[in-house]
């Protein structure tokens, strides 16, 4: 593995967490709560370090369940940070690109869901080894 | 052995660098170059669509008191938000103002 599965690895964490299901797509049909992680950019930082931008959407069947449920994995995350819980990989840091903010989809009705972006510098160990 | 150097702030400098017309230009140009992937991914996202955001770059104030370059990248349409949401084109295109 040259650069590591943030969106993966991200998942398997989570999930390790969660009784809710931790998908990268959104099933058909939805559950009423999920977490879905999704990568939405990011870059190599030669030699070593992979920087990957992450959107997590936390959906519930009520508001302030979906907001529980998105500080909860916003504290989850933030916990990463210097730390090798992602499968042994190195998390350097941590930012929030955006933090959790209601997302509202006038087309779904009941649709409760907190939307956040989150960049994460991991250690691509072979990297140089290609 | 490294010697000790003070660093002193040029306050008034550093105010004036970062309301310059070269910082306002760098920012300006690495905008268009995300604009440029935002439009072209809003092509590929919607092209069984009616739906054809216009992305712009917007010279914007500072919200902060202090005068500061500044730009926006924005898609112009009523289902910007829901796009972005499903498709994270404008956040995705963000990579392109590296470098």
């Amino acid at each position: 593995m040259a650069f590591p599965d943030a969106v993966g690895l991200v998942i398997a964490y989570l999930d390790s967490l969660h009784s809710v299901p931790v998908k990268s797509r959104i099933p058909n049909p939805r559950p009423a709560e999920l977490i879905q992680v999704r990568q939405v950019g990011g870059a190599w930082m030669p030699p070593v370090r992979d920087s990957a931008r992450l959107d997590v959407l936390y959906w519930a069947a009520t508001e302030p369940a979906a907001f529980a449920g998105g500080e909860l994995v916003r504290r989850q995350l933030h916990a990463l940070q210097g730390t090798t819980l992602l499968g042994g990989v190195v998390c350097y840091r941590v930012d929030e690109f955006m933090s959790p903010r209601q997302y509202d989809d006038p087309l779904v009705p009941n649709n409760f869901a907190r939307w956040a972006t989150y960049s994460l510098l991991l250690r691509a160990n072979d990297a140089v080894t290609y | 052995m490294a010697k000790l150097v003070d660093y002193k702030p040029n306050r008034r400098g550093l105010k004036a660098l970062r309301n310059s017309p070269e910082v306002d230009e760098m920012l300006e140009r690495r905008a268009d170059r995300v604009a440029v992937v935002a439009q072209a991914g809003f092509t590929a996202a919607l092209a069984d669509s009616s739906i054809a955001p216009v992305v712009e770059v917007l010279q914007v104030d500072s919200d902060t008191n202090e005068p500061r370059a500044r730009v926006a990248v924005i898609a112009r349409h009523p289902a910007a938000l829901r796009i972005e949401a499903d498709h994270r084109i404008l956040g995705g295109a963000l990579d392109a103002a590296r470098g």
